[in-house]
């Protein structure tokens, strides 16, 4: 492989990238740095887990990407009484021509390459781990029968933190299976005025896909498979393990004022989503190869959302941000 | 062929990085060496400069900082050297921060030839791309750190400045006086001299001392009970190195009487800070270091040039206006200048060699001089180095007794009694 031809992938991720990015802009205001993050997670292959208050755009957003990357849609929203069947479908008696009478598998809305998995605290544990072998396994077991999700698979849930009353809280082994987990802030004025003016008008802006619907799929695949690509020294290596062992208390690496906080720590898949995000920031500086800044900058994201803090932390005020925040300033210190 | 092209780009990368840390090092190593070197010679600088001026207790305890002070500079120094001192393995991760290459230098070192995935030769010709950014002399482009070597010759030159200059800091060579009498307290001394005029060693007349007081360790060197003390070596090496300086500099002139002012200071420090209801002590027979307060001018000139106050007579020297000018600078203690020609009479004409003298050894003789003018104008304030001890009192005038000479001895007596001065009697 010559550079020439590196450099020709990187730079068509790159364009490819930006042609999202800008697609999804045209239909969502603001939310740029959350956008940012949902497409490198996309394109690290990972699953996305969105908090962020009723109307704020979480729905549009994943529409809007998935109409621009050209890929299948489903949308469920999940209720007290959504059942594991919903998800994943369910086998139903067909007669033939023949009479005779055999069982088909109906595939549930998780067969689709973009899924949006709206309020997905609502629905109880059992039907909420049905997403789990999907998730994790891109396919689902009906009956025993394991039937493969095409891929690209991307799990986009949402999460509603203002309602509380009648949810279940995610079980950390699904927290774990997303690969980074955004928080929609509330519009500035500004946002919230662009918003209004383009959303209550005749026209309404369309997003236009991206990538030819035959060959998207593919497409997305390729650039996925190049995201892997991306070179890691031994020292990034290195950094990103520091980082998530300093989470874990147990360890005996974090800080003391920190261990008080945190009950359970990153597990390693926290690791790889970090590296598989930061890869994704490197192509799309060009470059070959990742650097510690863009391990810093995915570190949030891609952490906040597997350390279990406890009690006193919630008596604190202390949230996993700020203990990311702490490892990333001392961890910081050794890379120097 | 082309991993071996990239093979040996790596290899062109690994000896440029290798330039760049040994310049660096090298670079480190300088500014060590020369921050050493400007530590070492201001902390020189004013170790010299307070051996000159400081009176010696300050200078015990300035010394004594001074060589904390340099020593934890020094150590500081030391250790930023090792701070700054690039690894191997550091040098890539430091050529990226320097020269902004975002660590493509770094991954490359690491990776090497192990780099032969889809990104290996586009990162291994980025860097051969980019690696003019970081020759060693544009990395680099200082041979020497100047900021340390002008500090290093600046210090040194100050020092070594010092060394030239520090005899034009030296007070006037004092003459040493020595005297049977014993000495009191001289009053008149002022405590910030010093540069006396005249250092008299005699035995100290008796002092008021109390039973109970700590100052009964008057003299250096003896506890109440009279057992030497030993000198602490914080206070001894220090008080050893600004004697040395001071000789190696001002000569050992210059040190007598550096000490003798500091040992007649500490006394009437003792002095002063003694309470009333003492009682007299006796007199010992040590000798006690005096010092007299250089005289006004121009007297003071006479004295540097080693005129009347450096005849060894004990005499007070440059208060008496009828002495200026004598030149002779050999009579005795209270005696005049001149000496009457005809003192032994006409020369007898026998010659007997075995003749002896009429004149016994303890005749006293009294020298005609033209003695002290009579004063003019306003009287001149009292010279407050007078010596009391040793000129209490003028000298009761006394008839000289006219003796016979013998034939014999009548040249010889005449030759060594001539006056050969240019003064008239």
């Amino acid at each position: 492989m010559t550079p020439a031809v590196a450099e020709a992938a990187i730079r068509d991720f790159h364009d490819t990238f930006a042609a999202v990015r800008r697609e999804v802009g045209k239909v969502v205001v603001g939310h740029a740095p959350a956008i940012d993050v949902i497409l490198t997670a996309f394109f690290a292959g990972g699953h996305v887990l969105i908090e962020g208050v009723p109307g704020i755009g979480k729905t549009l957003i994943v529409r809007s990407l998935a109409e621009a990357l050209n890929l299948s849609f489903n949308r469920i929203q999940f209720t007290v009484d959504l059942m594991p069947a919903d998800i994943t479908g369910t086998r139903v008696i067909n007669e033939g021509a023949d009479g005779r009478r055999e069982f088909h598998f109906v595939p549930g809305p998780v067969f689709a390459h973009v899924l949006l998995a709206d309020e997905i605290n609502r629905a109880t544990p059992k039907t909420q781990s049905a997403l789990l072998e999907a998730m994790a396994e891109q396919q689902v077991t009906v009956a025993g029968t394991s039937h493969v999700l095409a891929p690209p698979f991307f799990v986009l849930a949402t999460l509603n933190p203002i309602e509380m009353e009648g949810t279940y809280q995610l079980p950390e082994a699904q927290l774990d299976r997303f690969l980074v987990k955004v928080v929609l802030a509330y519009p500035s004025q500004a946002e919230l005025e662009r918003i209004l003016s383009s959303t209550t008008t005749a026209e309404l802006p369309v997003v236009s896909p991206v990538l030819a619907r035959e060959t998207a799929p593919e497409r997305v695949e390729a650039l996925r498979r190049l995201v892997r690509q991306v070179l890691v020294a031994p020292h990034v290596d290195r950094y990103v393990a520091t980082l998530v062992r300093r989470t874990v208390p147990a360890s005996g690496e974090t800080d003391e004022a920190l261990a008080r906080y945190v009950t359970y720590g990153s597990s390693p898949r926290g690791g790889q989503a970090l590296l598989l995000c930061a890869k994704v920031l490197a192509l799309l500086d060009g470059r070959p190869h990742v650097t510690f800044e863009d391990v810093d900058a995915m570190a949030l994201p891609a952490l906040r959302h597997r350390l279990v803090m406890n009690f006193a932390a919630d008596a604190a005020g202390v949230d996993s941000a700020h203990v990311i925040e702490r490892v990333l300033a001392a961890a910081g210190r050794l890379r120097a | 062929m082309r991993d071996r092209s990239r093979d040996e780009a790596i290899e062109v990368l690994r000896r440029q990085m290798r330039a760049v840390r040994r310049r660096w090092n090298l670079l480190a190593l300088q500014r060590v060496l020369y921050l050493l070197i400007a530590t070492a010679a201001t902390g020189a600088a004013f170790v010299v400069l307070l051996a000159l001026r400081a009176r010696a207790s300050v200078f015990v305890v300035a010394s004594w900082s001074i060589a904390g002070g340099v020593l934890a500079a020094a150590s500081w120094v030391v250790r930023d050297g090792a701070r700054r001192w690039l690894p191997t393995a550091r040098a890539p991760a430091w050529i990226d921060a320097r020269a902004g290459l975002r660590g493509r230098v770094a991954t490359l070192a690491e990776l090497g030839a192990g780099a032969r995935t889809f990104f290996g030769p586009l990162l291994v010709e980025q860097n051969a791309r980019r690696a003019e950014d970081w020759r060693p002399h544009r990395l680099l482009p200082d041979a020497v750190p100047l900021a340390p070597l002008l500090a290093a010759l600046l210090a040194t030159s100050v020092f070594f400045a010092l060394l030239v200059f520090a005899p034009r800091l030296a007070p006037a060579p004092a003459a040493i006086v020595v005297s049977d009498a014993p000495v009191g307290p001289l009053a008149a001394v002022d405590a910030d001299d010093v540069e006396p005029a005249r250092v008299v060693v005699a035995r100290a007349a008796a002092e008021e001392r109390t039973d109970s007081d700590p100052a009964r360790l008057g003299r250096e060197g003896e506890s109440v009970e009279g057992e030497p003390v030993l000198e602490h070596v914080a206070s001894r090496l220090p008080r050893s190195l600004r004697d040395r300086i001071r000789d190696r500099l001002w000569g050992p002139a210059a040190r007598a009487t550096g000490t003798a002012v500091e040992m007649d200071r500490s006394r009437r420090d003792r002095s002063t800070a003694r309470p009333s209801g003492t009682r007299a002590r006796d007199s010992d027979d040590d000798a006690r270091w005096q010092v007299a307060r250089r005289p006004p001018p121009p007297d003071a000139t006479t004295a540097r040039a080693g005129g009347p106050g450096a005849r060894g007579d004990g005499s007070p020297r440059g208060d008496d206006p009828s002495r200026s000018g004598s030149g002779t600078g050999n009579g005795g203690s209270g005696a005049g200048t001149a000496t009457d020609p005809n003192l032994f009479g006409a020369a007898s004409a026998a010659e007997n060699g075995h003749a002896t003298f009429d004149l016994p050894l303890a005749a006293r003789v009294h020298a005609l001089g033209s003695g002290p003018r009579p004063p003019s104008g306003d009287a001149p304030p009292a010279a407050p180095d007078a010596a009391p001890a040793l000129a209490a009192r003028p000298r009761r005038d006394a008839p000289v007794l006219r003796m016979t000479v013998p034939a014999a001895y009548e040249g010889l007596v005449r030759q060594v009694f001539a006056h050969h001065g240019t003064e008239s009697p």
